[in-house]
């Protein structure tokens, strides 16, 4: 990969690298770095990454990062405090919006769930594709992205969304 | 397939996404029939629900994550490539150029031999005057050049005196009934590495009293100046019919003895040694 390929990526997928690591995590200081390991890491390996798999890459590396970041730093509680405080995204400033209902119901589920959710239904990766980005196996793709979808559903029943 | 408690998310996700056979449905429904309560969250899963309407979101700092198209390592890298071939290729030149060297003193070598076959003070004065750019543009055919002088100017000692100094030596020279050839002889071919002395008594085919003679018209011969003008007329074959040919009943001989006489104007070493054993037949 050259280096004009290598800004090409940057120009093509840094925001879906950043609304990914951002829609799993949810800090906006951690989503900024884990899109700069992305891709420094991907300059770092531009002689062996492929223009065509860069974006897999990218999104495996952050969400690596992304993993690493929440082991090291809080619980699932402190997580949820992040997520219902006032300086967090996913804290929606209208109810009414479906897309915030959605935004702030995913942030509820498990990383690995929401990392699946959007590589499949926002990116429209493969359960093969998103199975490499996620170092799992296919069928645990599907059996994850089968609890997102049914933990979702129970949470916008439960809240009447 | 076996559905179990264990496995069956894996089944009714592909159920509801419709990645099942006909048969496999029927097994799932029958599985879901004997599990009500999971019929119940079955029931609950939305594959339509999709986050796809999330906002997108847009990072900023793009131009931090950039790297310039133009980097100056790669040209650094290539300006070093080329250096190091440049360097390689240089240093075979100058080893190839260093290995030529040895001809100049070899040249040099010559000249030294033509001084065997020429008048020494000629010798030395045509190696002063001569003037040949390859040679005499390199510091080592300065120094080979130097050495060449150094070397004549030992053979250049006087013939009395360098006659002097063999005479005091226990080989004595050929022919030592006479003095002159002696000299000459001494002067000319005794750097040779068989004395020209032994075996004289085996001369059978040339008088003893022509002996001398016809050695002092084979070393004249042969010190004649190697410019053309300058040469005997005679060819070495027709000099040796002249001094020999009444005398060489065999025909190898003569043409072996004319032959080594032609070597020997072309001023080659292994001339000198051929005829200086014909001397001494």
């Amino acid at each position: 990969m050259t280096t004009h390929d290598y800004n090409k990526c940057v120009d093509l997928w840094s925001d879906d690298v950043y609304r990914f690591a951002y829609h799993c995590h949810g800090d906006v200081r951690d989503c900024e770095d884990a899109v700069q390991e992305a891709y420094a890491a991907l300059w770092k390996n531009r002689d062996d990454v492929r223009f065509e798999k860069a974006k897999s890459y990218l999104l495996s590396v952050a969400y690596r990062q992304i993993m690493k970041m929440i082991r090291n730093k809080m619980t699932a509680t402190r997580n949820q405090q992040q997520i219902t405080s006032s300086d967090t995204a996913y804290s929606p400033a209208d109810n009414s919006d479906l897309k915030e209902v959605l935004t702030l119901a995913m942030g509820n589920l498990p990383e690995i769930q929401r990392a699946i959710l959007q590589l499949r239904d926002i990116d429209g990766y493969s359960y093969k594709d998103i199975a490499e980005i996620l170092k799992i196996s296919d069928k645990q793709v599907q059996v994850y992205l089968y609890r997102a979808r049914l933990n979702m559903r129970k949470q916008l029943n439960d809240n009447k969304f | 397939m076996k559905i179990t408690e264990e496995n069956y998310e894996l089944y009714l996700f592909q159920y509801a996404e419709g990645m099942l056979s006909d048969k496999e449905r029927r097994e799932v429904e029958a599985f879901l029939d004997s599990h009500p309560d999971m019929r119940e969250e079955f029931a609950l899963y939305d594959p339509k629900l999709t986050v796809a309407g999330l906002p997108k979101m847009k990072y900023e700092d793009k131009a931090a994550l950039k790297h310039n198209t133009f980097a100056l390592w790669p040209v650094l890298r290539y300006a070093a490539a080329v250096l190091l071939l440049a360097a390689v290729v240089a240093f075979f030149l100058l080893r190839n150029g260093e290995s030529t060297k040895p001809n100049t003193p070899v040249v040099a070598e010559n000249q030294i031999d033509n001084t065997t076959t020429q008048p020494l003070q000629d010798s030395m004065q045509d190696i002063e005057t001569s003037e040949q750019p390859q040679t005499a543009t390199t510091p080592a055919h300065q120094a080979a050049q130097h050495a060449n002088k150094q070397q004549i100017a030992r053979k250049a000692t006087p013939i009395s005196e360098s006659h002097a100094e063999n005479a005091a030596t226990p080989s004595t020279p050929l022919l030592a009934e006479t003095h002159e050839p002696k000299q000459i002889i001494d002067t000319q071919i005794v750097t040779k590495e068989q004395p020209l002395q032994e075996n004289t008594s085996d001369i059978t085919f040339i008088p003893d009293n022509k002996k001398v003679t016809y050695t002092e018209e084979l070393i004249s011969y042969i010190n004649t100046p190697s410019n053309p003008k300058k040469r005997s007329e005679q060819s070495p074959t027709q000099f040796v019919f002249t001094v020999f040919g009444d005398m060489l009943e065999k025909t190898d001989i003569y043409k072996d003895l004319a032959a080594s006489v032609e070597t020997l104007q072309r001023k080659t070493r292994p001339g000198i040694e051929k005829i200086s054993a014909y001397i001494k037949l």
